[in-house]
């Protein structure tokens, strides 16, 4: 098949049917809103029509509206510059479960790893989804980077955690 | 050591698991590997990450903007510079301020990231070649990267956190004088890794070491999203430099190595290049250092209007890229740090399987990981649970025995 | 000191001419890492006065540590600890591992490293310039023969 290469972001938001969110300043930054239920969508028909294959990252922000889930996409153009298509879309804070992305991109199963670490957002389909950077006596209730508790208390916690771990040993 | 261990996985007869780790001194990613071996081929690779995690990210939410540049710098010590510069161009994206800042600034950044580059690639073959059973080359690159220290001392006073950005420019200038005595040295230097580069083209034995093992496909190298050298060894053009230019990068001329074989062999010829091309860069730009002297930075509010900011700069090991969210207050409201290693893993998972377990260290060093992270490996003996320390040294001799004996398996 | 203290000179001797040192990354940012294997490269050769790095704990006697400790590696960092044989000197090597630099309020550390071992000596400096480590080294091993020297004096 033979692959698109877009001579601007606008043309790939609007083969996408998206619109830009944020004053044209940084030509390559391009903020887009979506939803999540449009995600695979959207990661496929990049992928497959545009040649899409590298995803940066996945950004989580906690925000009052819930939580706001970032992909930047990296798209080639046809001057070999990569801009960044950034994908912003929002997940209720009471169920925070998603689509994951990783059976279209292989190379964010460790970024969804550390986004539901982090954040606790739940990746459907995800082959692996389990904790990553946090220690191993983290409660499992305790998403260290939500807003609704401070570096404080975490830190009290696993204090508390590890002392109940050592006396156990002994 | 066990009850905090993830569990290791239930092995068929005749398999072992080896576990290499923690001791990984990476900034965000130490990793324990758990390895299933048959023989001595891996079969299937776990990692435990987080050994490192102390919570940055949180931090940079308590701090202000100019206070969190300090936090970045410490993320990492052998790319301090990068994730310190990456910070301080997201938020001036944030901020609005992006195309104000002088042009001096944007030539002295980048310097000190060519110089970054330049002692991060030359402490990285100088440990390949300590992984690898060369131990005069790395004794002879160390010696060497002294001299790019010393250059990174004399423009900002410290050998390894340089705290050269500011959040709308630089720090502190460079001289004149400084300049008459900076490039001399660079040019010194550049002799010395043309030598380097002759020495570890041309031993036989150090390459054989590393042709053919471990190659990523340019396929793979893209479906997993790998990042900087390790993808460019693959023949994927990932450069940011190149494909998404900052600061002064699109003034200064400079080609993008690429290799096509994506082996070790392939990754070390690579970094051997740019760090010569890295030089030049260095040169270039202090000769042609425009602007004013004194002209370095410029003022900014001390709050940021709600906006995002996003930022990718190629760090010595790939594309590290910042995200900064204000809220319209002193402090950040979110900051997410990704840094190269972290995108690597994946890769790295991938062309670990079908290794040979002596093949580990210069295979994990490939992605350009820090100092250290082999010398501690245990093996676990599952069916007698008894454990042999085994350092790096020990399987350099296992490969060499292996070698000499022509075959690649071996009884424990 | 103390546990130099019912040693013979000879063994005092034996131990402190060449200090096997060793080094223990507790979570640091690897700044003060690669100045240790700086310390240890011919231009500043911390082999001239005998110490000699090790891989692992257990043939070390002296170890650097860096880092302020994260939660994660202390049961790992008290385990390496209990391998090392007597008698054996914890130096505490950067800000970090010193005082908890700018991770003491951050949540996933113990704060400083003295929170989970017996620290001996401290470097400061972020990093400290390898000439601070061969210094703070060298004060070790010259601490612990006075110490043991005393000792004997009063005994005799
Ligand atoms: S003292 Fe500084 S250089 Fe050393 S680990 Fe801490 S932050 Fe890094």
């Amino acid at each position: 098949m033979m692959l698109n290469v877009p001579k601007s972001l606008d043309e790939v938001a609007k083969a996408l049917n998206l619109t830009r969110r944020d004053p044209k300043i940084y030509p390559r930054d391009y903020y887009v809103n979506s939803s999540s239920d449009r995600m695979l969508e959207i990661a496929a028909k990049l992928k497959n029509e545009f040649g899409v294959h590298h995803v940066s990252t996945v950004i989580v922000r906690d925000d009052e509206d819930g939580f706001h889930l970032i992909y930047p996409f990296s798209v080639i153009l046809d001057n070999s510059e990569w801009g960044k298509l950034i994908v912003d879309f929002l997940v209720d804070k009471k169920n925070p479960e998603v689509e994951s992305l990783t059976p279209e991109f292989p190379g964010l199963v460790i970024a969804e790893r550390e986004a539901y670490d982090m954040m606790g957002i739940r990746f459907k389909n995800h082959p692996d989804l389990r904790r990553l950077l946090t220690p191993d006596i983290m409660p499992s209730d305790i998403y260290p980077l939500r807003k609704d508790i401070t570096a404080e208390e975490i830190r009290r916690r696993l204090a508390e955690e590890a002392e109940k771990r050592r006396l156990d040993l002994e | 050591m066990t009850e905090y261990a993830p569990p290791i996985p239930e092995t068929p007869e005749g398999d072992y698991s080896i576990s290499i780790g923690p001791q990984h001194p990476t900034h965000k990613e130490p990793i324990r590997f758990i390895f299933q071996v048959k023989g001595e081929t891996i079969e299937h690779v776990d990692l435990r990450i987080g050994f490192n995690h102390r919570g940055i990210e949180k931090a940079f939410e308590q701090r202000t903007w100019n206070q969190n540049l300090y936090l970045a710098a410490r993320l990492c010590g052998i790319c301090s510079a990068a994730h310190q510069f990456a910070y301080a161009q997201a938020a001036e994206r944030c901020a609005k301020i992006y195309d104000e800042i002088p042009e001096r600034a944007q030539y002295i950044r980048v310097i000190i990231q060519e110089l970054e580059r330049i002692q991060s690639h030359m402490l990285w073959y100088g440990v390949l070649a300590h992984d690898t059973g060369f131990d005069t080359m790395f004794h002879l690159t160390w010696r060497d990267r002294e001299i790019v220290n010393d250059i990174l001392e004399i423009i900002s006073g410290n050998r390894v956190n340089y705290a050269m950005w500011t959040i709308g420019g630089v720090r502190r200038d460079i001289s004149r004088d400084q300049i008459t005595n900076i490039i001399p040295k660079l040019k010194d230097l550049r002799k010395k890794c043309d030598y380097h580069r002759d020495v570890m083209m041309s031993e036989r034995s150090f390459i054989a070491r590393q042709e053919n093992v471990a190659i990523l496909s340019t396929e793979d190298a893209k479906r997993f999203c790998a990042v900087g050298p390790t993808a460019r060894a693959s023949n994927v053009n990932c450069d940011v430099r190149k494909i998404d230019p900052y600061c002064a990068y699109n003034k200064i001329d400079f080609d993008v190595p690429l290799w096509d074989q994506g082996d070790i062999f392939g990754g070390l010829s690579l970094r051997l290049d740019e760090t010569l091309i890295s030089i030049d860069m260095a040169i270039q730009a202090l000769e042609n250092l425009p602007g004013n002297p004194g002209d370095i930075k410029i003022r900014v509010p001390r709050k940021i209007d709600p906006n995002e900011g996003i930022q990718r700069v190629e760090a010595p090991r790939g594309e590290d890229i910042h995200f900064v969210r204000s809220n319209g207050s002193e402090k950040p409201d979110r900051h997410k740090i990704r840094a190269p290693t972290f995108a690597n893993l994946p890769s790295l998972v991938h062309r670990l399987k079908g290794c040979q377990v002596a093949d580990i260290p210069p295979v994990i060093r490939v992605i350009d990981p820090c100092i250290g992270c082999c010398e501690r490996t245990t093996f676990v003996d599952i069916k007698t649970g008894k454990s042999i320390d085994l350092s790096g040294e020990h399987l350099i001799s296992r490969t060499n025995r292996a070698h000499r004996l022509g075959t690649r398996v071996l009884e424990f | 000191m103390a546990k130099l203290i019912n040693k013979t000179k000879l063994v005092v001797d034996a131990l402190t001419n060449s200090p096997f040192v060793g080094h223990l990354n507790c979570g640091s940012c690897n700044g003060c890492d690669i100045e240790i294997v700086a310390a240890l490269t011919p231009r500043f050769d911390i082999e001239r006065f005998g110490a000699v790095l090790q891989g692992t704990p257990r043939h070390c006697d002296v170890l650097l540590c860096t880092g302020p400790g994260t939660r994660q590696m202390e049961p790992r960092i008290r385990r390496l600890f209990e391998q090392m044989p007597e008698p054996k000197f914890i130096v505490a090597v950067g800000s970090c591992a010193s005082t908890g630099h700018i991770y003491q309020e951050t949540y996933s550390t113990c704060g400083k490293l003295d929170n989970i071992l017996p620290v001996t000596a401290y470097i400061p400096g972020c990093p400290p310039r390898p000439e601070a480590i061969i210094d703070g080294v060298v004060k070790l091993i010259t601490l612990a023969r006075q110490g043991a020297k005393a000792t004997e004096e009063e005994e005799d």
